[in-house]
């Protein structure tokens, strides 16, 4: 299932990372054609060099035509862009688009290659036609330029030659090497001229500049009003989507012409994602920079953001134009999250409303090989396969050993490169293997996490990042080869656990990557649900959460925790009645003692919403007569009879709170806040029965290739 | 309501054996007495005093060595007699004692007094100020000006919960100089005082009963372990709550590193028991390494709590600790935690204690705001902002 967005994709926190003069030498870029895997050069000297370069590229390949003209919205990659009309002649506009593309989702973790990311742009007149497009390349190898890589990602700034009527811009972004990619639409990008020829394009919030760069080539000099304004301060930017917290003032720059220069006050509008109005207000028209873009002029405003939920907005602004009674108006998304320090992957997982589509996603393919070309490290493969061999002759424990004695040194330098070559190396033995015994991928992802449990315990990191990487391949290699239908909901287990390891280490945006990978491959991953919605909640991306633990319970009505985590949050986003109905679930005797104090504690928090203390001190009663004894019913109770004036009741209660004993795992509020394990368990415990008949399958396929000594 | 005549109210000094003369000086004869009371003896001798006993209804409220012979002691609430007793030792061996009962109130109908106590910090230029008279001070409730009752300046007894955060981020360091804190505090207690320690994460580890014994205070700290979530405002409820049933000046410390991330109460339900508790809370807040100002919550969200939330609890417990005239104070080394807890037991020890009648007591569940002031310059008090009428 597809989810459509309203057609603006969101951009994400930024970090401060510094830009690099114009002008420098580029790394040397391959000549166009089918972009090919490539192991990253050496770092030229100086290391990154920014600005990069977006070569324009003659015709477009077939398949970027038809996404850009698919008519979908959304996509593995986010991204988000504003458009800038910088001049005005004969009745064509030089329109600037500046677009953000999330590193992370569009990179993941490839580290040592150069990716050729695509960037497409048509331009659709107001009849459905493309008045002008442009097709770009740029070169990013995120070994040597890390900037790219960063939630902050890559600003690609580029413009086109349009008519000067309204007009939308569709946009694809592509990750050439996995296929992953980001498609959608910005209505209005070039607004129709108001009477009199009056404009207000999109209103343009303004950031620190701390993207990674890639200008258009050949387009510095007409973009220079976009990439070294004038008008802003030294070291600040457009913003293509603000991040603004509720109350706080966001400065803001009307790009305009035929408004009157006597104009005081412009009207406001905030609509949310189904165009309702949420808000309305009047803003105080500052200072005109005259001529500032080209024909238009700049008037300084600041608007007061309004106290909403956070959600995605767009904030209309309407002036009044020269000509009696007229008016234009202006346009712009903004994204209003709870706090400025909110987690970027929270901020992009907000508004993440898109499931990847359906056709299998070539990020997989490439984590399994396919399509890979070059042979990998001889040596590297030859020592695999002889940590392997072990397994017939020294057992399990030795070809672990073995394994890990070839890994530490080889990982030791941290080189990208050297890195990335390890994993190609393990891959194509592993494909070998999986080629007579599609299995053995399932096997030897179990001998490498084992090696991870290994790794884990002597704090040796940079062997569990590679481990981390291995396992992710290896069980898309199992995903690509067996035939097993039993294969994609045991995968997809595979990747929730692995993702939860990540989630335990605090890598939150990769945990969340393969969480939702988990949920694609197999829609009702309980683990990978309930893993992707306990990082939302902890991210206060309640909404979110939400639907993924709505998908987890309609897969599993007797999910537990499941139920009394949708139903905290329901009550976070208001819907009490679903809320209460889903606690009242949750008092099962076969729900987890900790579940069930925790739905007796949110129901009668409930029950004191309503004023109903005799209510909620009654349900807490009713736990404690069912055994539930824990330190925070007690006191809750205490309180009740407190606020009902029975307070040497309440006293007598709140002197045996100390005396309840409380077990080794802490409380039943503490076990909420910690990650979902559970379902874990389940899947460890399914991983050690299958464990015996898989350490068979991988000798056997071991003994099957008989390779030859040093080969 | 009646209201009943005065009764008949006797106090006698008793001779002194010979070299002993003991009088008692303050309260004086047939002065009624609620609440904190300062009790004054003058002894004289021709031999070295070595020792003079304040005892109140038969209890032995404070022994002293040297002069001033005064001590401020905890009369209760009840309309009753009390009997107060002064005996004086010399080296020597010889022995004088006062005595002297003082009235209850007899009145023609039941009124319900509720006495309001006011525990008053007063600073100049940052260094408090300890030699204001009772003439020196007004109290206004709800604006209107009130007869100020009760006077004492300097050691008033208090009952003090120590609140200990011992969650998973105080472990180490942070943990051992919390308890050094707590027991820097105990160690300032005196006769009267009592204290109560509480550690606690996300539920509690350590509780001590009230004692003024500190080894008893003291005992079983070598084997906490710092571990779990944060349950703040639970642990703040729970003690204002065992505060409840004990006389005097009652005071929480509560020592943490970070907001609360487990509790089933909220900030504001904690604000409504502290308003009818009216106790002072003292909250050390350590800030070791922390980026951002003081107001800033962490950066970091929790499955319970989101930026919202740690911004109303920020400020609901800064508004619950100002309000019942205690103090908020930021550390930011480990090394000024122990300090930090033994300058709450200096501010403590150096308050002056204010009791009125309100003159418009209603019952009404309404609150009431006070305001002390104090007619000399450049003195700035700090009290509690109100109470709960009940």
């Amino acid at each position: 299932m597809r989810h459509t967005w309203a057609g603006w994709l969101v951009a994400g926190c930024c970090l401060l990372l510094p830009t690099a003069a114009r002008g420098q030498e580029l790394p040397a870029v391959p000549a166009s054609g089918d972009p090919q895997v490539r192991t990253a050069a050496p770092a030229p000297a100086g290391g990154c060099q920014l600005p990069l370069t977006a070569h324009r590229r003659r015709g477009l390949p077939a398949r970027a035509a038809a996404l850009i003209m698919s008519g979908q919205h959304g996509g593995a990659v986010a991204f988000s862009f504003v458009t800038v009309p910088l001049e005005s002649k004969a009745g064509t506009v030089t329109l600037a688009y500046l677009l953000d593309i999330d590193g992370t989702s569009l990179f993941g973790e490839q580290p040592g290659v150069v990716v050729p990311v695509e960037v497409v742009v048509y331009a659709m007149a107001a009849g459905g036609g493309v008045s002008a497009s442009s097709s770009l390349v740029v070169d990013a190898d995120p070994g040597v330029c890390p900037a790219v890589l960063s939630p902050a990602g890559l600003r690609v700034v580029g413009a086109l030659s349009l008519p000067e009527s309204e007009h939308a811009l569709r946009v694809l972004v592509r990750n050439t090497v996995t296929g992953d990619f980001g498609v959608a639409e910005l209505p209005r990008a070039l607004p129709a001229l108001g009477e009199g020829g009056a404009l207000l394009a999109t209103p343009l919030g303004v950031e620190p500049a701390v993207w990674a760069l890639a200008v258009e080539e050949g387009s510095a000099e007409v973009l220079r009003p976009v990439l070294a304004p004038t008008w802003l301060e030294a070291g600040m930017t457009v913003s293509t989507r603000p991040v603004v917290g509720p109350g706080m003032t966001l400065p803001l720059l009307l790009p305009a012409r035929g408004v009157s220069p006597g104009t005081r006050t412009a009207t406001t509008r905030v609509l949310d994602r189904q165009g309702k109005e949420v808000a309305s207000g009047e803003l105080a028209m500052g200072s005109r920079e005259t001529g500032a873009l080209g024909s238009l002029d700049l008037w300084k405003v600041e608007w007061k953001v309004p106290d909403l939920p956070p959600e995605l907005y767009f904030l209309e602004v309407t002036a009044p134009g020269v000509l009696a009674g007229s008016k234009v108006v202006g346009t712009v998304p903004c994204l209003l999250v709870e706090a400025a320090n909110t987690p970027s992957p929270a901020v992009w997982a907000a508004l993440d409303g898109v499931v990847v589509p359906e056709e299998t996603s070539r990020r997989a393919a490439y984590q399994a090989g396919r399509g890979r070309k070059g042979e990998a490290n001889p040596k590297v493969k030859a020592g695999y396969r002889a940590a392997l061999m072990q397994l017939k002759t020294g057992g399990l424990d030795a070809a672990v050993a073995a394994v890990a004695d070839l890994e530490r040194p080889l990982l030791a330098s941290g080189s990208s490169g050297e890195l990335e070559g390890v994993i190609w190396a393990e891959l194509q033995v592993a494909r070998d293997l999986a080629g007579s015994r599609p299995e053995s991928a399932l096997s030897l992802t179990l001998l490498h996490m084992k090696l991870y449990d290994r790794y884990a315990r002597a704090r040796e990191l940079l062997p569990m990042a590679h481990t981390r990487r291995i396992l992710e391949a290896l069980t898309e290699l199992w995903l690509d080869r067996s035939r097993r239908p039993e294969t994609r909901s045991q995968a997809a287990d595979l990747l929730a656990n692995l993702a939860a390891t990540l989630q335990d280490a605090g890598l939150d945006a990769t945990a969340a990557r393969l969480f939702k990978r988990s949920i694609d491959v197999d829609k009702g991953c309980a683990a990978g649900l309930i893993g992707m919605a306990a990082g939302l909640e902890r991210s206060g991306a309640y909404r979110p959460a939400v639907r993924f633990l709505e998908q987890l319970v309609d897969a599993h009505p007797d999910h537990a925790e499941g139920k009394l985590r949708l139903a905290v949050n329901h009550l976070r986003v208001g819907s009490a009645a679903r809320a209460e109905r889903l606690l009242d679930s949750c008092l099962g005797s076969d729900a987890p003692p900790w579940v069930r104090i925790v739905a007796y504690q949110e129901l009668a928090r409930v029950e004191v919403g309503k004023g109903r203390l005799d209510a909620a001190s009654s349900l807490l009663g009713r736990a404690r007569r069912e055994g539930l004894e824990d330190e925070q019913i007690r006191l809750f109770q205490a309180f009740l009879l407190d606020r009902q004036n029975r307070t040497r009741e309440a006293y007598d209660m709140a002197a045996t709170v100390t005396a309840v004993p409380t077990g080794s795992e802490g409380s039943a509020r503490l076990r909420y806040s910690q990650w979902p394990r559970d379902d874990r368990e389940v899947i460890r415990r399914r991983l050690d029965e299958a464990a015996p008949a898989a350490w068979e399958t991988l000798r056997e396929a071991v003994g099957a290739l008989r390779w030859e000594a040093g080969s | 309501m009646k209201r009943m005549l005065a009764g008949v109210l006797v106090a006698w000094a008793v001779g002194a054996e010979a070299g002993v003369e003991v009088v008692i000086t303050r309260p004086a004869a047939g002065e009624v007495v609620f609440g904190e009371v300062s009790i004054a003896a003058e002894v004289t001798s021709g031999e070295h005093i070595a020792k003079v006993t304040f005892m109140v209804d038969g209890r032995i409220v404070r022994e002293l060595t040297r002069p001033p012979w005064e001590v401020v002691a905890s009369m209760g609430q009840d309309n009753t007699e009390h009997r107060l007793r002064v005996l004086a030792r010399t080296a020597g061996g010889s022995v004088g004692e006062a005595t002297l009962v003082t009235p209850r109130i007899v009145v023609d109908e039941e009124v319900t007094f509720e006495l309001q106590q006011l525990y008053v910090s007063a600073t100049s230029d940052g260094t408090r100020v300890l030699d204001l008279e009772k003439g020196d001070f007004e109290v206004f409730d709800e604006g209107d000006r009130q007869e100020i009752l009760n006077f004492a300046r300097g050691d008033v007894a208090l009952t003090a919960v120590v609140l200990v955060d011992a969650s998973l981020s105080m472990q180490g360091p942070r943990l051992a100089a919390a308890l050094a804190g707590a027991r820097a505090f105990f160690s300032g207690m005196r006769g009267l005082d009592e204290g109560k320690l509480l550690i606690y994460n996300d539920h509690t580890e350590l509780s001590t009963p009230f004692t003024n014994v500190p080894e008893v205070l003291l005992a079983g700290l070598a084997g906490v372990k710092a571990g779990g979530g944060t349950t703040l405002n639970d642990h703040l409820y729970l003690a204002l709550k065992l505060l409840e049933q004990r006389q005097g000046r009652r005071v929480v410390v509560v020592l943490s590193d970070g907001l609360d991330a487990n509790s089933v109460l909220s900030a504001s339900d904690v604000l409504l028991k502290a308003r009818q508790s009216q106790a002072l809370v003292y909250w050390i807040r350590l800030r070791e390494g922390a980026k951002g100002g003081d107001t800033e919550p962490p950066p970091l969200f929790s499955a319970w709590r989101n930026a919202a939330w740690y911004r109303e609890q920020l400020r609901t417990l800064d508004e619950m600790v100002v309000e019942g005239g205690g103090r908020v104070t930021i550390v930011r080394e480990l090394s000024e935690l122990a300090p930090a807890f033994a300058e709450v037991m200096r501010e403590l020890r150096e308050q002056y204690v204010l009791g009125y009648y309100p003159s418009n007591q209603k019952d009404d569940g309404h609150w009431h705001r006070v305001k002390v002031k104090v007619g000399r310059d450049g003195v700035r008090v700090r009290t509690r902002e109100g109470y709960l009428d009940i």
